[in-house]
């Protein structure tokens, strides 16, 4: 019995260690929601999915860069000085800004998270086996696209900036230095540019990996190529690259998206004012757009509506916009608020661009919309100029989409006020069209063919069309303000200001004719036509960055 | 038919005696009426000196007495069997039967008193005379008499090194408790919970009433057996069980208790009044400044409105509120020199604080039954705790159930079960806490509304008060809305031992912790400001769940105990395997608008929008073990124990899977030597020195930190992934080595015991988020980079200062606790963080405490021009700048740490730590016949809180629509209105929300954190054994310097995605205040 007791002590004994034993598989636990990098990128299908991604990353950027470091920094906008609180946008507005606005470091953050989705599709995809080579070379020209034009941005924005070109380790990066702006340009920015061209089918024969079409996914084609390589030689030609020879290749490009919207019906031209206005409109999506950043509700929408407004009352959107304090610049303002000949506005102007004000609603008091004397460049005195004119240009309020004829309520499906369905337009025929007109006016002084082009853009908006006698330099100034006007809220004007290095002396205008001691003119400094590199960056590794002239 | 019924119901009777007699298990229902014997004695210690004021009682009674001067005692016992019960302070506690003798001399022995007390040790319990590592042991025995909701505040003030924070007065919320400092950055810095032998992830839903003992493990030699998660120390909680072994009568016991809670401090806002004189004063500069811009030189305060807005290019059809005066706010002030319109309107004048702000019940009841028979014991609780906050709509519930049943099947063999299920319920959980939560605006409140709308501003029906903000009533908002979270928390452990030889254990056990909680929340429309747009239109819901199963541990330990002469030898080894994160987790929210509020609990999807709508499967963290430690001590005079577990853990990288984690310590009892005993001090009775030195580790990181993750997006439609997280496949345990020097030493018969440690512990291979270059297309990656150094020393010291009749007790401890960074990554760059991440307050460098607040020093106010005038003179001649724009009269002025004349981000300085570097406690105990009074006081001392709810009211550049603290009495005005040389002017522009030390306080305090006075009810055995009645208060008082805040514990705003920030302590944004609690309340044993 007491054997037996001694045998079934040890046989629980033993079952007790038995059970214990485990191996150590069990402590390779991968994620259970989420995919991994090592396993994935195997298939045409994701690899789509990798380039879809790169493109998700631009969804910040038409708040974070368009709209504060080129519209708020620009003569189109004007900040109050004196906000309630460190607002970014009245640092940058009034350029006082320095490395530690945080705004600059999340732009050169997201510009090279699209260079690391990118890097890696373009590392991994050249393995994948496709059935079909033109889909697998789209796929590389849309990763190309994505890498030249972000390293397009962070050239214009930072000036010297690390070029990574592949996939690498924190340790990699770490030993990167910045490039200047000409050798970025040469080796990434305009040889990623042109094979993007070279490899990207036209926006008809896009496919996704199924080889299904993706015309109307908004994804980047050969024109957008065309058109950016334009834009991008352009700049190069201007300050402060100044490469002469730059111009002719942008002229070559503009011409040929030129050429190719005729050749397609005009594809790209809105034939009539009120299509104009519509192609804002959360419907008209990429109806009109070379290239645009796509939005849509349910987490993807376009933030930088939100802040390009001021409190908003319920009978213009029934989500809570409380609103920043960007205007319009008030010399700006009087000068879109001329009328033609017929005593009528410019139709870009009230209740399609630009919203002046709006009576008073319940809880809402009516808006303060104050006016202010303007002094004009002849030396007389324009009376009562609005000062604090909203952009109005993207903002899909009730209000404007049932005047536009719109009745489906697109709020409904919005998460929050950052979820707008409105895309944001990278480049337009009109952009595309009047930076030809400066070709043509600065290679061959065509003043005739500068101004109908400028012209053409007047008169659909209902303005009164120049002449077409101008000397070279009055034409120049029709169609700097031709894209002032056309463009204002896209973003382009900053870098225009830049490219003709006339940013400085713009800035101090606007500046002297607020006549306020809250800004202060010493601050724009010649060196600020960059942004500082982000203190975050000079901080992370410290000696490794040269900070750009004029910040600390 | 009818007897059948009697018959039927005479059974059911039966049956229901039986019940009754069941569930009373054993209530004393004897009547004792023998004959009683009168009994005088003397009692001696064992040199045979008298012993005054020994407690003598007659067990199982209420009879008891003390014994005089010269130690003769007089009793009366029932009968020669009844039993005396002798007890001493420093003596050993004796039974005697009363037997023939009824003039007995009794000898108690001096005794190590809790020197044989028990103590856990992780895995196996020694004695505490035998023990060599720092541990230090509280028995909850009046737990149940104070009114509280979490298990942690009863640590609070009681041991040294343990400092117990309420980072929030939130009702139920986590309690911070940092064991020797925080020694680690981005990882975890909370201890290991182990209660009843298994891990447990959190200590929430445990009963504070079931609680027999705390031990906290500090040292590396204790926590060294819990390896990679010993780091930041260990506590283990054992709840109470009945006693197995002969038969004894169950004790049932009961307590009720009820308090009513208020605001522990209000903080100093504007009155209503204060605030329309504040806000006149604002229009006016306002105004001017304005006028003075457009070029008009003749405004005056005097203008009227119509004119104001004239002057300023507007027009009275669309006013600025910042320009134009209400006529209404004369009716209340009169400053004179200005031009209104009398009116017979009278505006709402509000506290805000004193409408959001309530006084609130807690109320607790709990039932434990507990008892043994010859072969087994148990323990059954039931408990009910409900607490309304403070703040309007919040509050806690908690119901929970505890058995513990131990039963010896065999000799060899004994099994038992631990279940503990609990249920509660947090109503407006995190939203009266931090940031932009209801306590932030009703600070910030306006504190005047129009006539007949009060404190129901900007909801429905009300408009907006239009020199007032957007903000709606808080107080509304937090009774009208619901946010609601339940959890069903179910603890259970099961075990089997055997001891096959004698000294020898294994035990084997099973444990899990299943945790279901699911959130409700729904806004209605009707509270916020555009309620106009009717019901449902802006109303939103949500719904949140998660059931998860935590440490799913299983375990076999065995343990080997004996002793040969003076030999004594103990051997434990074992074996675990845990699981934790098992389950799922949904998120649904649905858009606006809802067709109506009728049904703010039900959402279908097909009608409302949906917001969001997540599943996600949790990522197991698995953990697998292998322990063992070996005990030897000789003669009770020399200890030494070794220890060492070698842990797996999944949450690393695929070549960095294991760590092992080694542990020496040893004792030298040297009161015990013959060399020390003959020195004949006779004021010492003991003294033990005791020196450890173990290496832990730390594993609390993110299940996927070391792997590169995709993470799902869509753009434009199309689904898509993109790259979410930089793998780290090297990613290893961060291990800490410490070591431990102390001493215990016992005085005057052990009345007096002091335990003095120091130690140090070294952090190192840190696991840590780096910042990394941007151009990786990362922010941050999780590293193992860093050193940290934490060193310290703790005191404690327990006296029985009087042993008379009446009684004085007290235990002090003190921590000091030293924290510095040492090295951070490759480079030693240094860490930026602050309340979002991005406006920096702290910073980790090498060489300062962690988190050490970085910023510029305010030093006072620009008071004229003549001032800024001279400075720049004695910079030659450079106006003094802040980061380029040129100082103005009534700016914040800055030190200049470098000298060089103007102020730009090198003039951020350091400016301490958030830390305390000392916390102390102290209790004392008060005894004096039936009463007894209890007072506990906690204090600490060296660091810092930033109460950054100063940035969002109390500072120029937020203009004048919500109201600001009552700094801004003082504020400077003018030239010739200079204010108190603190608070700037409210035009400055000149900082924008820089982050300065204006709202940089000191965090010492000393809290009365605790008075209990109780009476011990007269002993009525037909009735009840024992009857307490007891009225307590908890934060009766604090003693403090924190103007901008309501505690200077509070801590609610450091942000986890920020590298450092998960820890930034001390950032206090509108932190829930604390609230003083007066409760009263009974404890009865049957």
């Amino acid at each position: 019995m007491k054997y037996l007791n001694k045998i079934k002590r040890l046989s629980l004994l033993t079952g007790i260690i038995l059970l214990t034993s485990c191996s150590n598989d069990f402590l390779n636990v991968s994620p259970n929601n989420q995919l991994q990098v090592d396993n994935s990128y195997k298939t045409p299908k994701q690899a789509e999915q990798a380039i879809v991604g790169i493109y998700s990353n631009l969804r910040p950027l038409s708040n974070d860069e368009f709209l504060y470091l080129s519209e708020v920094r620009s003569d189109n906008a004007w900040v109050n000085p004196k906000t309630d609180g460190l607002r970014e946008y009245s640092e940058i507005g009034t350029f006082r800004a320095g490395s530690d606005i945080t705004t600059f470091n999340a732009v050169w953050n997201e510009w090279y998270k699209v260079i690391l989705d990118a890097n890696t599709a373009l590392d991994k995809i050249p393995n994948i086996t496709f059935t079909s080579d033109a889909i697998k070379n789209q796929f590389l020209g849309e990763a190309y696209f994505l890498r030249g034009w972000a390293y397009f941005e962070l050239v214009r924005l930072f000036g010297n900036i690390p070029i990574i070109d592949k996939p690498m380790s924190a340790e990699q990066v770490k030993k990167v230095k910045q490039s200047n702006a000409v050798t970025v340009y040469k080796n990434i920015i305009i040889p990623d540019m042109s094979k993007a061209e070279l490899l990207l089918p036209v926006s008809t024969n896009m496919k996704t990996a199924d080889g299904a079409s993706a015309t109307t996914f908004g994804r980047a084609d050969q024109i957008a190529a065309k058109a950016m390589l334009g834009r991008i030689y352009l700049t190069m030609s201007g300050f402060p690259v100044n490469d002469p020879t730059a111009q002719d290749s942008a002229e070559v490009k503009l011409k040929g998206v030129i050429d190719y919207s005729s050749a397609n019906g005009n594809k790209y031209w809105a034939p009539d004012s009120t299509e104009w206005k519509k192609q804002w409109i959360s419907e008209n999506n990429n109806k009109y757009s070379i290239f645009a950043i796509q939005y849509r509700s349910g987490g993807t929408g376009n933030m930088a509506i939100f802040n390009f407004s001021p409190a908003l009352p319920p009978t213009y959107t029934t989500l809570r916009i409380f609103g920043n304090q960007i205007y319009i610049n008030k010399s700006l303002m009087y000068t879109m608020s001329q009328l033609n000949s017929a005593g009528k506005p410019d139709s870009r102007i009230y209740n399609s661009t630009i919203l002046t004000g709006y009576a008073a609603e319940k809880n809402w008091p009516v808006y303060s919309n104050l006016t202010d004397a303007l002094t004009l460049p002849d030396g007389t005195v324009a009376n009562s100029v609005y000062t604090n004119t909203m952009y109005y240009k993207y903002t899909n309020s009730l209000r404007k989409r049932a005047a536009l004829g719109y009745t489906t309520n697109i709020e409904t499906g919005m998460k929050d006020y950052n979820d707008w369905p409105v895309n944001y337009p990278v480049i337009r025929i009109e952009d595309v069209e009047l930076m030809y007109a400066e070709v043509l006016l600065n290679k061959y002084g065509n003043v005739i063919n500068a101004i109908n082009i400028v012209n053409k853009i007047r008169v659909r908006a209902g303005s009164d069309p120049y002449s077409t006698s101008l000397s070279v330099s009055d034409a120049m100034v029709a169609v700097r303000l031709e894209r002032q006007i056309e463009l204002c809220g896209e973003g382009v004007r900053w870098f225009d200001l830049v490219r003709w290095n006339t940013w400085k002396k713009a800035i101090t205008d606007k500046f002297v004719s607020y006549n306020t001691t809250d800004v202060d003119v010493s601050n724009i400094k010649d060196g600020r036509y960059l942004y500082p590199i982000p203190l975050n960056q000079m901080q992370a590794e410290p000696g490794l960055y040269v900070q750009n002239p004029d910040y600390y | 038919m009818k007897n059948k019924i009697k018959n039927h119901s005479k059974n059911d009777r039966h049956y229901l005696m039986r019940v009754i007699c069941t569930i009373m298990l054993g209530m004393s229902m004897q009547f004792i009426v023998a004959q009683s014997l009168s009994i005088k004695g003397k009692v001696i210690d064992s040199q045979g000196f008298t012993l005054p004021g020994v407690s003598v009682a007659v067990q199982g009674t209420e009879i008891r007495t003390i014994t005089d001067a010269d130690g003769i005692f007089r009793i009366s016992a029932p009968s020669s069997k009844s039993i005396l019960i002798f007890t001493f302070v420093g003596m050993e506690s004796k039974k005697e039967i009363v037997g023939e003798n009824l003039n007995p001399t009794i000898t108690l022995r001096e005794s190590a008193v809790s020197l044989n007390e028990v103590v856990s040790i992780g895995y196996g319990s020694v004695k505490k005379s035998s023990l060599t590592g720092a541990i230090s042991k509280v028995t909850a025995d009046k737990l149940d008499e104070r009114p509280i909701a979490r298990v942690e505040t009863a640590l609070q003030g009681t041991l040294p090194g343990v400092e117990v924070r309420n980072t929030t007065g939130q009702p139920g919320q986590d309690i911070q408790i940092r064991v020797r400092g925080a020694a680690s950055i981005n990882a975890n810095s909370d201890p290991l919970y182990v209660v009843d032998g298994a891990p447990v992830p959190t200590l929430s839903g445990i009963n504070p009433a079931d609680i027999e003992t705390f031990e906290v493990l500090k040292d590396a030699a204790s926590t060294a057996i819990y390896g990679s998660r010993g780091s930041n120390g260990v506590i283990i909680i054992t709840t109470k069980s009945g006693k197995m072994g002969k038969i004894e009568k169950p004790i049932i016991s009961f307590n009720a208790n009820y308090g009513t809670q208020t605001l522990e401090k209000k903080m100093d806002l504007l009155s209503a009044k204060e605030w329309i004189d504040f806000r006149i004063k604002y229009n006016d500069a306002n105004y001017l400044a304005l006028a003075t811009s457009k070029g008009i030189t003749n405004a005056s305060i005097s203008d009227p409105n119509s004119l104001r807005m004239t002057n300023i290019g507007g027009t009275m059809s669309a006013p600025n509120y910042n320009v134009i005066l209400d006529n209404r706010w004369f009716n209340v002030v009169n400053p004179g020199s200005h031009t209104y319109t009398s009116t017979a309107d009278q505006l709402s004048l509000l506290d805000w604080q004193d409408n959001f702000f309530r006084t609130a019940p807690t109320q607790e009841y709990n039932v434990n039954v507990q008892g043994g028979t010859e072969n087994s014991s148990y323990m059954f609780s039931g408990g009910y705790f409900n607490q309304e906050g403070i703040a309007t709509g919040t509050g806690y519930s908690r119901m929970s159930i505890r058995a513990n049943i131990e039963t010896k099947i065999k000799k060899w063999l004994t099994a038992g079960l631990i279940i503990a299920p609990s249920y509660s319920t947090t109503l407006g959980g995190g939203l009266a806490d931090g940031k932009d939560s209801k306590t932030h605006q009703t600070l910030s409140s306006t504190p005047i509304s129009d006539p007949g709308v009060g404190y129901l501003t900007n909801v429905q029906p009300n408009t907006r008060y239009l020199w007032a903000g957007s903000a709606s009533s808080p107080t509304f908002y937090m009774q009208t809305n619901l946010n609601r979270s339940n959890t069903l928390l179910l603890n259970a452990t099961s075990f089997v031992r055997i001891e096959p030889l004698k000294g020898l254990k294994i035990q084997a056990t099973a444990s899990t912790n299943v945790r279901n909680t699911n959130g409700e929340s729904y806004v209605y429309s009707s509270t916020g400001g555009s309620w106009a747009s009717g019901e449902g239109v802006n109303s939103s819901g949500g719904h949140s769940t998660s059931t998860s199963m935590d440490n799913n541990l299983f375990q076999t330990v065995a343990n080997y105990d004996n002793s040969f002469g003076k030999h004594t030898i103990g051997a434990m080894l074992g074996f675990s395997v845990e699981e934790s994160s098992v389950g799922y987790t949904t998120n649904q929210t649905f858009n606006k608008p809802f067709p109506n509020d009728a049904l703010p609990e039900s959402f279908d999807g097909s009608v409302i929008a949906v917001g969001t709508d997540v599943v996600t499967k949790l990522t197991p963290n698995i953990l697998e073990s292998y322990f063992g430690r070996i005990q030897y001590d000789y003669d009770g005079r020399y200890f030494i124990s070794a220890s060492v577990r070698r842990d797996g853990g999944s949450v690393f990288g695929m070549n960095n899977k294991w760590g092992t984690f080694p542990a020496i310590s040893g004792a030298w009892k040297i009161s015990d030597e013959s060399f020390f005993q003959n020195l004949k001090i006779d004021a010492i009775n003991s003294l033990k020195l005791r020196a450890s030195y173990g290496m832990t580790g730390n594993n609390a990181i993110s299940q996927t930190a070391s792997y590169a993750l995709l993470s799902a997006i869509t753009y434009a439609g199309q689904a898509g992934y993109k790259i979410s997280t930089a793998g780290n496949p090297n990613l290893g345990w961060e291990t800490a080595n410490s070591t431990d020097l102390a001493f215990d030493l016992g005085l005057f018969r052990n009345r007096v015991q002091l335990s003095v440690d120091y130690y140090t512990k070294v952090t190192s291979n840190l696991l840590y988020q780096v910042p990394v270059l941007g151009a990786t297309g990362f922010t941050i990656q999780w590293d193992n980079l860093g050193d940290i150094n934490n060193k310290g020393f703790e005191i404690e010291l327990d006296t029985k200062n009087l042993t008379g009749a009446f009684k004085w007790s007290t235990n002090f401890n003190l921590g000091y606790n030293e924290n510095t960074v040492k090295r951070l990554g490759i480079a030693n760059t240094p860490v930026y963080s602050g309340f979002d991440g991005t406006n920096v307050s702290n910073v980790l460098q090498v060489g300062l405490p962690m988190n050490t607040f970085y910023m510029y020093q305010a030093i006072g106010v620009w008071k004229t021009q003549a001032e800024i005038d001279a400075y720049a003179a004695s910079h030659k001649g450079v106006a003094p700048t802040f980061n380029g724009t040129t100082f103005k009269p009534g700016d914040i002025m800055y030190k200049d740490v470098n000298g060089d004349g103007v102020i730009t981000t090198a003039d951020k300085t350091y400016l301490g730590s958030p830390t305390p570097n000392f916390t102390y406690g102290m209790t004392n105990n008060f005894e004096y016949n039936n009463f007894d009074l209890s007072i506990l006081i906690t204090a600490q001392s060296g660091g810092k809180i930033l109460g950054i709810i100063g940035r969002a009211i109390d500072r120029p550049g937020m203009g004048a629509t919500s109201n600001v603290t009552g700094n801004w009495r003082n504020a400077w005005w003018s030239e010739s209105n200079q204010g108190d040389g603190k608070t700037p002017y409210i035009l400055s522009s000149t900082t924008g929300t820089t982050i300065d030390s204006r709202w940089l306080y000191s965090s010492d305090y000393l809290r009365i954190k605790n008075v209990s006075f109780g009476y011990r009810l007269p002993a009525l055995p037909q009735i009840y054994n024992s009857a307490r009645i007891y009225v307590s208060v908890e934060n009766l008082a604090i003693f403090d310097s924190y103007k901008e805040g309501y505690s200077p514990e509070a801590a609610n705003s450091g942000s986890s995605s920020a590298p450092g920030g998960g820890n930034s302590l001390g950032i206090d944004y509108g932190g829930y205040p604390t609230s003083r609690v007066f409760s009263m309340g009974i404890n009865v044993t049957f």
